[in-house]
């Protein structure tokens, strides 16, 4: 009778086990359903772009879906496809970024250039032997003369290499060859050599004929 | 064999009266004033035309030896162009003045055959041999006048100058023409005169005009003594220059003239205007004008 | 023995320098031909200038000062027409004031573009003497805006060329003195 009874007790109890087994067993099944269609919605939007994630957030979902761990033939195949799509993406975007970056390096670079006394000299040469007006000339002779330590800093200009040295024109001074240029309208040389004192002001000019 | 060959073509151009011929058209281009005043004919000369004229008598030296191009850019004395000698063949006919040489070609191409043959001639500026010939207007004793200064290109110091070589005035060879030799003969002072201290000198001041008579056999006169002496005398005074042309003595057994054309036309500028055969020993007697 | 080969080393170096003097080479000689050339364009320039009604007193002003720098203090100008054989004489700025004070209404200036430099020949004091010949033709216009005058001319231009030497900054630069002398302008009746 005790075996009987341990025995149904036994049973019974592997009645009860069984069944809570088989609830549990229902539910997990239909998890993985709902993840496999989420996973299978998720994954056919992002490959349709469908979607309003930035790539970053497609790629965490993806992520999550890969951990998921589905084993679900149609999952793996859009996984397969979507990961394809999201390398490009992910491609193209660090390429893009690479090409802002520099472009940001270069216009830095560039913006640090003009404001190198020598590309600073050789724009305003030219704007002054292009200039219109006398009066236009007149006022970008006077701001290229706050460069200097004075207006009679000297401008040696170089009229031949041949020979392995230098030979020169007469000398003249910074406000003479600014007005020599405005004259002249006529920028036939270009700065080869400049000498700063230690306020940055320029104390010597050398030039070369183009 | 060549240059016998010229010597007998010219010759028969010139046919036997080759000295009296020279003489007379030297002299001559002395005596004519200038061909045209020296300025650019007219306003609607083209660029091409400017580019084609001898501009420069520097030009006509560079062109002559090719050594620039036809623009006139200057060639590298290391470039096969410089002085090529079938490019200063082929261009040598534009120092010509074409109005004389155009109907003269055998002269003008014996010429250019000569001088661009192996054994080549080129002309330099410090070469010698060649003169400026300055016809000028000067006023005589208050009256204008036309007078000729011979200068020459003379080394001095690091460079070189022009110098004045000779003078040629009517007036002056008034003073001193080329007398009868049986007029001559009759004036000497005999040689015992000096026993007599010289008593019978007043002679060669009796007629001023045949005195040099008296004068040793060397005796030459010299024209740009005269002229010195009457400019600081003040009986000479320059009024300004009427027309330069160039004698240049300097090419092998050639002798041409230089003048400036001043006509809108691609044979325009520095020509030659004359041109002739002349053997160097010939040479001598020629230059005994240009350089004393 | 010492002392004879020192002072043939010297003799030779200054040999040397001086040969050096006298034989600048076909490039150098060609940057001092465009740097001559420079002088003679910068001189049209400023005669442009000058010569032009639009330019204010003061500015063709400073323009003759500027012209007048590039010649030699005794520069002279002359001047003869089609007329007469006589040549006029002027200096540089009595000629281009004469150039700015010009009874036109309206002045059109302009330089063909053939410009002839010739070779460059020392003087007895080693300075190098060439002439740039250029041409150019001047156009004045009355009120009405008809044509008054006009003519060519023809411009030799002496350039004298001297190597200088100027101290600055501590150090010694050789430097090419290019100078305008003597300008030769055949002037031509208008037609």
């Amino acid at each position: 009778m005790l075996v009987l009874l341990a025995a149904f007790i036994t049973l019974g109890g592997t009645t009860s086990c069984k069944s809570k087994k088989k609830l549990a067993k229902e539910a997990a099944e239909a998890e993985y359903k709902a993840k496999v269609s989420e996973a299978v919605r998720d994954l056919t939007a992002i490959l349709n772009d469908e979607t309003v994630w930035t790539l970053e957030e497609k790629e965490n979902r993806v992520q999550t879906i890969k951990d998921w761990n589905l084993k679900n033939a149609e999952v793996d195949d859009l996984l397969f496809q979507v990961e394809k799509k999201l390398a490009r993406e992910r491609a193209q975007a660090n390429q893009k970024a690479e090409e802002e970056r520099r472009a940001a390096e270069e216009a830095a670079k560039a913006a640090e250039a003009a404001r190198q006394p020598k590309n600073v000299l050789e724009k305003n040469f030219a704007s002054i032997a292009s200039s219109t007006s006398t009066t236009q000339a007149n006022r970008i002779i006077n701001e290229t003369l706050t460069l200097f330590a004075s207006n009679n800093v000297p401008v040696l200009i170089i009229i031949s290499q041949a020979g392995g040295f230098n030979d020169y024109d007469r000398p003249t001074t910074i406000e003479d060859y600014l007005n020599y240029l405005k004259d002249q309208k006529v920028n036939r040389n270009s700065v080869y050599n400049l000498k700063l004192n230690d306020d940055g002001k320029i104390t010597e000019v050398e030039l070369i004929k183009k | 064999m060549r240059r016998q060959k010229i010597e007998d073509r010219s010759k028969k151009i010139r046919g036997g009266w080759f000295s009296t011929l020279l003489v007379l058209v030297l002299l001559l281009s002395f005596g004519t004033m200038p061909v045209s005043a020296q300025s650019i004919g007219d306003v609607q000369m083209d660029e091409a035309n400017l580019y084609a004229m001898t501009k420069q008598m520097g030009q006509f030296i560079r062109r002559f030896n090719y050594e620039e191009d036809q623009f006139g850019n200057k060639i590298n004395p290391k470039d096969p162009a410089y002085r090529n000698k079938q490019k200063r063949q082929q261009s040598m006919s534009i120092l010509f003045d074409q109005e004389t040489y155009g109907n003269q070609p055998d002269l003008q191409q014996y010429f250019i055959e000569d001088v661009t043959a192996n054994d080549s001639t080129y002309m330099t500026f410090l070469g010698g041999r060649w003169y400026s010939e300055v016809s000028a207007t000067f006023k005589y004793n208050g009256k204008e006048v036309n007078l000729i200064m011979i200068l020459g290109v003379e080394k001095e110091g690091l460079g070189s100058k022009w110098v004045l070589n000779n003078i040629y005035f009517s007036e002056f060879n008034k003073l001193f023409p080329t007398g009868d030799l049986t007029e001559k003969e009759k004036h000497f002072l005999h040689p015992m005169s000096h026993e007599l201290d010289f008593m019978n000198i007043y002679k060669i001041f009796k007629e001023p005009e045949v005195a040099e008579y008296y004068a040793s056999r060397s005796f030459e006169p010299n024209y740009l003594t005269l002229f010195f002496y009457e400019i600081k005398k003040g009986h000479l005074v320059f009024q300004h220059v009427d027309s330069v042309k160039f004698h240049v003595f300097q090419i092998k057994d050639w002798y041409f003239e230089v003048s400036w054309f001043n006509r809108n036309s691609s044979n325009a500028g520095w020509l030659i205007s004359n041109l002739i055969y002349i053997p160097e020993k010939d040479k001598k007697d020629l230059l005994k004008f240009y350089e004393p | 023995m010492k002392k004879i080969l020192a002072m043939l080393a010297i003799v030779l170096f200054v040999g040397n320098v001086m040969a050096q003097e006298e034989e600048i080479s076909f490039e150098r000689k060609q940057a001092i031909d465009s740097l001559a050339l420079e002088k003679v364009r910068d001189l049209s320039k400023y005669i442009k200038i000058v010569g032009s009604k639009e330019t204010a007193w003061s500015e063709a002003n400073r323009v003759i000062d500027r012209a007048e720098e590039l010649f030699m203090s005794n520069a002279e100008i002359g001047v003869s027409s089609v007329a007469s054989n006589n040549i006029k004489y002027y200096k540089v700025r009595p000629y281009l004031e004469h150039l700015m004070r010009l009874n036109y209404d309206r002045v059109e200036i302009e330089w063909y573009n053939i410009e002839y430099v010739s070779d460059l020949q020392r003087q007895p004091d080693g300075t190098y003497v060439g002439v740039i010949t250029i041409f150019q033709t001047f156009r004045g216009y009355d009120k009405e805006g008809n044509l008054a005058y006009k003519d060519t001319t023809k411009k030799d231009i002496t350039v004298y060329v001297k190597r200088k030497e100027t101290q600055i900054g501590g150090r010694m630069i050789g430097f090419w003195d290019v100078l305008l002398g003597d300008m030769r302008v055949k002037e031509t009746a208008n037609k």
